[in-house]
Formats: C-alpha cells, sequence, structure tokens
C-alpha cells in the first residue's frame, strides 16, 4: 500500500477554544511525522489543515471540502460536541471516518466515527464519587451553553440524587463570554458543597480567575474548601489561567503530563522539541496523537484505505499511548482509557492523586453502571434471560462487559 | 413531571423484521444499550416470553403479521416503517405504536425511538388506568344519586341530610358511600332502617320511622 494517504486535520486554531485546538493540532502533526518516520509503515500520511476558527459552518464545509473534492476518507477533528454532530451527515453522505479527539457527553454511535477521547463514564463518573465523598452532594453547576455542559450537568444531577444531594444551580453562559460576576455572586449565595465546571476556553479562564480572587479574600470560598471540579482542564488551559488561579483546580482526565511512564517521557520529549521547551503536553494533544496512531495501524492492517476496510481493521485496534494501553472497543467505536483524578499545581501541571488499575472499557450509554439509584430503572438480571437467548433466531448480544470502576 | 431517561440494560425486545441489513443494525445498536434482542421473521404465533418492547416491520402485507394478535403485547410497540401508503398505516396504527423508527434504519434514531416509547407506551398506560377509575367513579355517582333520591323519598328529608346519613351509614358499615348506595338500592327495606338510624342521630328530635316501615 506504498504512497501517500491524505489525512484530513480540522482544529479551531483560532476562537474561543484555540488553546485546546491548537494542542489537539499539535499532538496530531506529532503522530504523522511519528508514523512518517517508521519504516514500519510502508506509506506516508499527508495532512490537510484547516482552521474553521470555531464557525460551524466552516466546520461543515472544511469537511465537505476534504470529503468531496479532495476525496479524504480520514479526518482528525473537531473539539465541541456541536461541531461534531454538525459534520457527521457528511461523514455519512460521503461514507467517509472522523476520528473525534476529545473527551465527550456521550450517548452516541456514528458508524461513521471513531471516539478517541473518554466516555461519560470515564470521566465524571469517577470525579462525581470523589466529590460526593469527600466533599458532599450539593452541586453548583456552571457551564458553557451547549450540549457537553448540559449532558454533564444531567449525569451529575441524577448521580448527586442518588446520594441524596442535588444541584443547588445550573448556570450557562454563552461560549465566548468573560461575563462571570454574576455567577461568583450567585455562589456567594447558594454556598454549595462544590463547583462543577463545564465552561470551555475563555469562559473557563474568566470564571476560575474570579472565584479564586473570591477565594484568597473569602477563605470559606478557597478551593480546598469549595472546589471547582471539571472534567475537561488540561496543561495548556493552565498556561492562560495562569499559576495563582490555577492552584487546586480539580480535573478528571485520561492523561496528564505528569504521568510517569517511558512512552510519556518519550511523548513529552519528541513534543517539546517539535512544538518548544516550554511548550505542555495534554489530554487534547494525547488523543488526537492517539487517534493518528490508531488510524495508522488500522491502515496498516487492512493494507488498503477502502474505507469498509479501514473501519472493519479499526475496531479492536490498540496501541501502547502516553496513558497506557488504548484500544478501540471494537462494540461501540470508543477506546478503552485509563481514568485519572488531579489537582493543579500552580505550574502548569497536575498532581494525580487517583487512577484506575486498568484502562476501564468505554460506556457511552452508561448501561453498565448505575448512577446510584437514580431514575435508572435497571432491572436485575432475569433468571430465565439465558432460555430466553437459547431460543434466539439471532440473538443481541448485550453481554455484561467486565467493568473496572475508579477506586480511590 | 421531570421525565427520567431509563436505563435499558437487561431488557428484552423481539424485532420482528425479515433478517436484513436493517434488522442486523437494530439488533447490533440494542446490544450496545444492554438489550437483548431476539429476532423473528416469519412472526410466531406467541412471543417467546415476556417482552419489555415489540419493534415490528409495519411495511408487510397482510398475512405476515396478526396485527390482530401483536397489538397490545404488554409492552411498548415500535413500528418500523418505510411506505407512506394508506392502508399500511391504517394496519400500523390498529397497533398502537408508541413510536416510530424510519427505514432504511441507521443506528441514529434507535435511542431516540426506545425513549419516546418507554414514556409514550407508560403515559398511555397511566392515562387508561385513571379513565378506567373515573369511569366506576361516574357509574357509582349514579347508583348514588339514586339512593340519595330513594332516602329523600321514603324517609321524607332534604337532599343534604339524605346524603349525610346515606354517608354514615356506609361508614358504620365500613363501607365506600358508592358500595353502600348499591346495596341500599338494591335491598331497600334493610338498609333504610341503617339510613333512619343515621338520620336519627343528626336531627335528635326526628319521629321513629315514618317511611321505613315495614311494608
Amino acid at each position: 500500500m506504498a504512497g501517500k494517504v491524505p489525512v484530513g486535520l480540522v482544529f479551531s486554531i483560532t476562537g474561543p477554544y484555540s488553546a485546546v485546538s491548537s494542542a489537539m493540532l499539535n499532538g496530531a502533526l506529532l503522530a504523522i511525522d511519528q508514523v512518517n518516520d517508521d519504516p514500519a509503515y510502508d506509506f506516508d500520511l499527508e495532512p490537510h489543515f484547516i482552521d474553521p476558527a470555531a464557525s460551524l459552518e466552516a466546520y461543515r464545509s472544511a469537511c465537505e471540502y476534504f470529503l468531496k473534492q479532495l476525496g479524504i476518507s480520514h479526518v482528525i477533528g473537531c473539539y465541541t460536541s456541536i461541531s461534531r454532530k454538525e459534520v457527521i451527515p457528511c461523514f455519512e453522505k460521503y461514507d467517509g471516518l472522523l476520528w473525534y479527539p476529545s473527551h465527550y457527553e456521550g450517548f452516541e454511535t456514528s458508524g461513521n466515527v471513531i471516539y478517541t477521547g473518554a466516555a461519560p463514564n470515564q470521566h465524571i463518573l469517577p470525579l462525581a464519587g470523589h466529590l460526593a465523598r469527600d466533599y458532599g452532594t450539593r452541586a453548583y453547576c456552571v457551564g458553557s451553553n451547549y450540549v457537553w455542559a448540559w449532558e454533564n450537568n444531567r449525569i451529575l444531577r441524577d448521580i448527586m440524587a442518588a446520594k441524596g444531594g442535588g444541584v443547588v444551580s445550573e448556570k450557562y453562559v454563552p461560549v465566548g463570554s468573560g461575563d462571570v460576576e454574576h455567577l461568583i455572586r450567585d455562589i456567594v449565595r447558594a454556598r454549595p458543597d462544590f463547583i462543577f465546571s463545564t465552561l470551555i476556553g475563555d469562559s473557563r479562564y474568566a470564571f476560575v480567575r474570579a472565584f479564586q480572587a473570591l477565594g484568597r479574600r473569602e477563605p470559606a470560598f478557597a478551593v480546598e474548601r469549595l472546589p471547582i471540579a471539571d472534567c475537561s482542564l488540561s496543561e495548556p488551559e493552565l498556561l492562560r489561567i495562569g499559576p495563582e488561579a490555577s492552584r487546586g483546580l480539580i480535573s478528571s482526565s485520561v492523561y496528564f503530563q505528569s504521568i510517569e511512564s517511558d512512552c510519556n517521557r518519550r511523548f513529552i520529549e519528541r513534543y517539546q522539541a517539535r512544538f518548544g521547551r516550554q511548550a505542555v503536553t495534554s489530554a487534547d494533544a494525547e488523543a488526537s496523537y492517539i487517534a493518528v496512531l490508531l488510524l495508522a495501524e488500522a491502515l496498516r492492517a487492512a493494507g488498503t484505505t477502502a474505507i469498509e476496510a479501514v473501519r472493519a481493521a479499526a475496531l479492536g485496534c490498540g496501541v501502547e499511548a502516553p496513558q497506557g494501553r488504548v484500544t478501540i472497543d471494537a462494540e461501540n467505536a470508543h477506546c478503552y482509557l485509563t481514568p485519572r483524578l488531579a489537582r493543579a499545581r500552580d505550574d502548569h501541571q497536575f498532581e494525580i492523586f487517583q487512577a484506575a488499575p486498568e484502562p476501564v472499557k468505554p460506556d457511552p450509554y452508561l448501561v453498565w453502571v448505575d448512577l446510584g439509584e437514580a431514575g435508572a430503572p435497571a432491572e436485575p438480571e432475569r433468571p430465565e434471560a439465558a432460555a430466553w437467548a437459547a431460543g434466539a433466531e439471532a440473538p443481541g448480544g448485550a453481554r455484561r462487559p467486565s467493568l473496572k470502576l475508579v477506586k480511590s | 413531571m421531570t421525565a427520567r431517561i431509563p436505563n435499558f440494560r437487561g431488557h428484552r425486545a423481539l424485532v420482528l423484521h425479515p433478517a436484513d441489513g436493517n434488522r442486523q443494525t437494530l439488533v447490533d445498536q440494542l446490544g450496545r444499550f444492554g438489550i437483548e434482542a431476539v429476532a423473528a421473521w416469519p412472526a410466531p404465533a406467541d412471543p417467546p416470553g415476556p417482552i419489555d418492547v415489540l419493534f415490528l416491520d409495519a411495511d408487510r402485507g397482510p398475512g405476515t403479521v396478526d396485527e390482530q394478535r401483536w397489538a397490545d403485547p404488554g409492552a411498548p410497540v415500535i413500528a418500523i416503517t418505510g411506505t407512506e401508503a394508506p392502508g399500511r398505516l391504517e394496519a400500523m396504527l390498529s397497533l398502537e405504536p408508541s413510536a416510530m423508527l424510519n427505514k432504511p434504519i441507521r443506528r441514529e434514531g434507535i435511542f431516540k425511538a426506545l425513549v419516546f416509547a418507554h414514556h409514550n407506551y407508560r403515559q398511555r398506560r397511566e392515562l387508561r388506568a385513571a379513565l378506567a377509575v373515573a369511569q366506576e367513579q361516574v357509574k357509582a355517582r349514579q347508583v348514588l344519586l339514586k339512593a340519595v333520591l330513594l332516602v329523600m323519598d321514603r324517609l321524607r328529608v332534604g337532599e343534604d341530610e339524605a346524603f349525610a346519613a346515606v354517608r354514615r351509614a356506609s361508614m358504620s358499615g365500613s363501607l365506600l358511600i358508592e358500595a353502600f348506595a348499591v346495596e341500599l338500592v338494591a335491598e331497600p327495606a334493610r338498609n333504610l332502617r341503617l339510613v333512619e338510624q343515621e338520620l336519627r342521630r343528626i336531627q335528635p328530635g326526628r319521629a321513629a320511622a315514618s317511611g321505613a316501615k315495614a311494608p
């Protein structure tokens, strides 16, 4: 299959969430170089990059241009869920594969997407358990007004309700808005046990700076006592937030630069060699790095660029990643990943205080976990279930996968 | 009422649809929701066991699925439709589907159909139960009215006294007022004596049995 395989890259390296998208682009470019330098692959990946600058219309036209005009089959890109939902119809129409390298809120399994970021059982579940155990069950939710925030808040509400608490307030600001003072006043009034933030980009930076300033004036609102917890806070954003306002923020992620492993050390070395000694790695950079490595593996296994063959080969593919072993789950095209919880220090790095002992199976529909008893009329396994399936013409195959949850 | 999204883990689905790509997409996706799906075609006479949801190909002509037989299988029905032919739509409506799934079946839309079907079916069942109770009450009110009129006529009292006495008599016999009214209308002689006793308690000066004399 020697030759060039064109790959589309769609990341908003300008606009309100540019810090994260730039890290994602870097991760993808780094992996492309690595694949192209590796004699084990008899093909070269040829990157084509478009910056949609956070415009949904630009995301769609970028993907259409790649898939239709350039005949590219594989695109790595998107950060926000709203952009992913926007472009999926293009991938279905032209039958391409979107390699989506970001944690997201779950409840999706498109046949045209490979999901290399964390599913909700890999990010919000371990975080919610920690918060309820160590701080309480009265949550204050602040978020950027789109589906990532809405869905995470719904999941958190169910979890806290099951534990006898709940969401005392749920506030949203438009993506890109820096108007956060009203949130600070409202938190002072509401006195929650913790703040669950699904703010992204500039809104997040403004909010954590304002809240940490409050905590310095009023010790009752210091993050050690009333933490801000988040499922998408990463190292490049700590640089934007600044060291003082970063300290103590809690993040749930499958990757932190502070992970101790040979693979991660090599990843950091290469990353800094290419993007500068000051550059920091992040979950977003790692997820798109992994996406490219998995794509290369799938291409090699398929021995062709034909989309059906590559898709089939991708399911079950695995690579050694900076976070540990990462494998695409053949059942839902999401990845086995290793959840971790960490606290930000003031040197734009995180201190990991909890980690899953091994990669956790993705559960995008939160089928195999109980959010406490909340809402879910999960029925016990029925004794006659085996007989039911045994007499079946075509059993649906609802096996219970072995799920390992993070334990403290 | 806040609707909650159910966890479908352990649910059982029966899929009555010929073996093809549509059916495979459906069965595979149900598996991702933790649902055990069993597919069959042609439709068997009866479900192979209790089911939580029935998916049914509504496009097939008469003789493939007995709509009479499969209507109300004790679980929500999700109609799988491609055609908009009026005759097929009529047949589909007779199944009272709680949701629809369009052909060609895609992964997207199956979860939505399940959530809708679950919600609509439960709501319909609750409405029907509430309606049945209301209908019983309406029926019972007619008998109660008859009983009150009987007491007003025989014991020569006003409506309020008659109703109060009937209610007290039902309470002393630990019966619902509607149930006592049925007995009163069926067997006036014995029960009017009970009502009159209560009337005397309400109206202490009331003269002894006037209209309730033994015939």
